[in-house]
């Protein structure tokens, strides 16, 4: 684009296209236009500050609720049986149970075979223990 | 001319502290010129009132963002602008739309918005009045892209200079005329009846 094509292009629409340019609206098109717009400014406004009252109202009673929410869920997450440690204990146990297995006929029969009074022995070292813990 | 000026001035400040009667003292004074921008634009009087008060409230809604280096013209120019662009993006849409559910539709042509809009795109009078002024620039301005078109319609048929162009649409005044060279080279074309 030349500079010179472009300024005597400009020039020649300028021209050309002056009677267009000065052309006026028809004054049906500017009947109540301001008039108009206000109205539709003031139901805008108006709308607006009756939505506003909303806002306020749900905030004042879900504030103390959300409060309330987010406290418990910060202890719960913070706390040593909290979330955490419960998820480990659980997965800890599932451990357990994987590498006992399926429980057998045999296990079942190794438990009827068990002796008392090996149950008794092991409550009287137990009985010892918590009593030398005691002392101690 | 001075006195104008103060005036405008004052009605500024006024309409940006939220004074409803000077806002519309300004509409008053623009009113004219911005439904003469949006019809060079779109093409119908009917489509270019009711896209000038769609702009002007527009206009008084975000009067914050409006700086006062700016010309409150210039300003309010973009804004109708985009309203403009954003009216023939609906428009173009509604007519892919009616042209695919079209012949199901027939009988709803009154509700229907987008028919709504078809049916008020040019009365009698309009049209008379453009085939005495110029009916064929419309026809051709309606193949430009936007960007061609609005600038083409804010020089040639709005008579503002390049340096408000740029200012009004947020671009250089380089590619303003870049804009001006490719629109008036189509619009030649269009006008000899060569495809453009």
């Amino acid at each position: 684009m030349k500079n010179k094509s472009f300024e005597e292009m400009d020039k020649s629409l300028m021209e050309g296209l002056k009677e267009l340019r000065e052309k006026k609206v028809p004054p049906v098109y500017l009947k109540g236009f301001s008039e108009s717009i206000e109205r539709k400014i003031l139901d805008q406004e108006g709308k607006k500050s009756f939505v506003f009252e909303w806002p306020r109202f749900t905030v004042s009673v879900w504030v103390p609720a959300l409060a309330v929410l987010v406290l418990a869920v910060t202890l719960v997450t913070h706390h040593p049986l909290g979330m955490r440690s419960l998820t480990e204990e659980l997965s800890e146990e599932i451990d357990v149970i994987a590498e006992l297995g399926e429980w057998s006929e045999e296990d079942e029969s190794s438990l009827e075979s068990f002796d008392e009074s090996d149950l008794e022995a092991l409550e009287v070292s137990y009985a010892g223990n918590a009593g030398r813990n005691r002392l101690a | 001319m001075e006195e104008t000026i103060i005036n405008e001035k004052l009605l500024l400040e006024r309409a940006r502290s939220g004074d409803l009667g000077s806002f519309s003292a300004l509409v008053q004074a623009y009113q004219q010129r911005a439904i003469h921008t949006v019809y060079t634009i779109v093409g119908n009087y009917e489509d270019a009132r009711d896209i000038a008060q769609e702009s002007f409230v527009k206009a008084y809604k975000q009067f914050q963002s409006f700086r006062e280096e700016s010309r409150f013209y210039t300003w309010l120019y973009r804004i109708l602008v985009n309203t403009s662009k954003d009216f023939l993006r609906k428009k173009k849409w509604g007519q892919a739309v009616s042209f695919w559910i079209g012949s199901q539709d027939e009988g709803d042509g009154e509700t229907d918005p987008v028919a709504r809009v078809e049916s008020t795109a040019r009365t009698a009078p309009e049209v008379l009045m453009d085939r005495e002024l110029g009916a064929r620039i419309f026809e051709a301005l309606e193949k430009l892209p936007f960007r061609q078109r609005s600038v083409f319609s804010l020089r040639y048929l709005e008579g503002l200079s390049i340096e408000e162009i740029a200012e009004s649409l947020a671009v250089s005044a380089g590619a303003v005329k870049a804009n001006l060279w490719q629109a008036g080279e189509k619009m030649r074309k269009c006008l000899k009846g060569e495809k453009p």
